[in-house]
């Protein structure tokens, strides 16, 4: 009769453990030394920045619809940008998004000759007569010059895109549509009309941190 | 199970090793509303229908002259300054008829449909071998002028439709405002 001895695989690694814990606890003892430790006895105090950018109206801005607009009108509305944060920032971008009758969005193309809305913004360094559209003891700068709203749907750069921390910028919103011809003929709207529209336009102003720097001090 | 956890191990160190180029980014929303105004005049008949195609006179006979009675509503939001209305011939219905036996009156006051007079004196403004009639009376939205034709009885089966046209030079011009 042949007895058969199975070799169990678990010895080894349980006869590895039992000597690698007695090492060490005998290396404790063993290899016990002085230690010297230094540390700083005032926490170092590390803030992160922070970058708000604070979009209000100035006069009725985007808190007033614009309604019945005709061909050639020019409305201008305020707004007030607002670095709140403690960072500086760069890369000041707008895009809109923009939903409803899609004449007023983009501008014909072929035999349909409609124009869309435009926008243009402008900026001033001191704040706006909204009343008047005056930028009185101010400079103004053109940030974007006039573009089909449904251009905008991509982030544009504005001309003057750096904000330092606390930095207002004051900003004409100057939406237009386009003066063109149009007949109604029996009270029904013609094909392609801007006439009896409605766009809702979403603005979004993204400012970027400064760039990341390595500093030793 | 291997294969999912070596996958997930993988993606985990490549997106701890992408470069933070998002970084902060603060921003400022808001969403702004449009509506553009329209323009139109419609004729709209003695039972107050109103008719957004080409408007076929059709005269009902009382005694020897017959009469049909319209308006012209500003069916728009804005108020149009000046407007024209076509007059179009049925040049097959109308050969042994005469157009120029149907003549346009204006009432300023209001019409009797029944006694087929105005209040005040009516005014003559076409009659049909007018290739149009322009009105240049300002007229506010929903606001009508009172309109009829007449031909003799004899000649009321004529075929004569009225277009109305509103050009965009019939309403307001554009405007700068601020606000």
């Amino acid at each position: 009769m042949i007895e058969v001895k199975s070799k169990k695989s678990w010895r080894p690694f349980a006869g590895a453990a039992i000597i690698i814990s007695v090492a060490a606890i005998a290396g404790q003892s063993v290899l016990a030394s002085l230690n010297a430790t230094a540390f700083n006895t005032a926490a170092q105090n590390i803030n992160a920045g922070t970058l708000k950018l604070d979009l209000a109206n100035s006069g009725n801005g985007f808190g007033t619809s614009i309604a019945n607009v005709v061909p050639g009108d020019v409305i201008n509305r305020y707004v007030t940008l607002t670095n709140s944060g403690t960072l500086d920032g760069i890369g000041l971008t707008l895009k809109t998004a923009q939903t409803g009758t899609q004449t007023l969005i983009t501008d014909g193309t072929g035999a349909v000759t409609n124009k869309a809305l435009k926008l243009t913004v402008t900026s001033c360094t001191v704040a706006w007569n909204t009343t008047t559209g005056a930028c009185t003891g101010g400079t103004t700068a053109t940030e974007l010059a006039s573009t089909v709203i449904g251009s905008l749907t991509s982030p544009i750069t504005l001309t003057n895109s750096t904000m330092s921390s606390g930095a207002v910028k004051y900003l004409q919103m100057k939406i237009e549509l386009p003066d063109q011809n149009e007949t109604t003929i029996n009270g029904a709207l013609p094909a392609n009309t801007v006439q009896g529209g409605a766009v809702d336009v979403t603005y979004t102003f993204d400012l970027k941190q400064r760039l990341a720097t390595v500093t030793n001090s | 199970m291997k294969k999912a956890l070596f996958l997930s191990l993988v993606s985990s160190l490549c997106l701890s090793v992408l470069p933070a180029s998002a970084g902060i980014v603060g921003r400022g929303v808001r969403t702004h509303t449009a509506t553009t105004a329209a323009w139109g005049v419609s004729v709209v008949n003695q039972s107050g229908i109103i008719s957004n195609q080409d408007y076929a006179l059709g005269f009902s006979n009382n005694g020897n002259t017959s009469y049909d009675y319209f308006t012209l509503r500003n069916t728009g939001n804005l108020t149009t300054s000046t407007f024209n209305v076509i007059v179009i011939q049925d040049l097959l219905k109308n050969k042994n008829l005469s157009p120029a036996d149907v003549i346009f009156e204006r009432c300023d006051g209001t019409w009797n449909t029944t006694t087929n007079t105005c209040s005040v004196t009516p005014v003559q403004v076409a009659t049909g071998t007018s290739s149009a009639i322009t009105v240049s009376i300002p007229l506010g939205v929903n606001s009508e002028i009172k309109m009829r034709a007449q031909t003799p009885n004899n000649n009321r089966s004529i075929g004569i439709s009225l277009r109305v046209q509103v050009s965009r030079s019939s309403v307001r011009g554009g405007q700068v405002t601020h606000s």
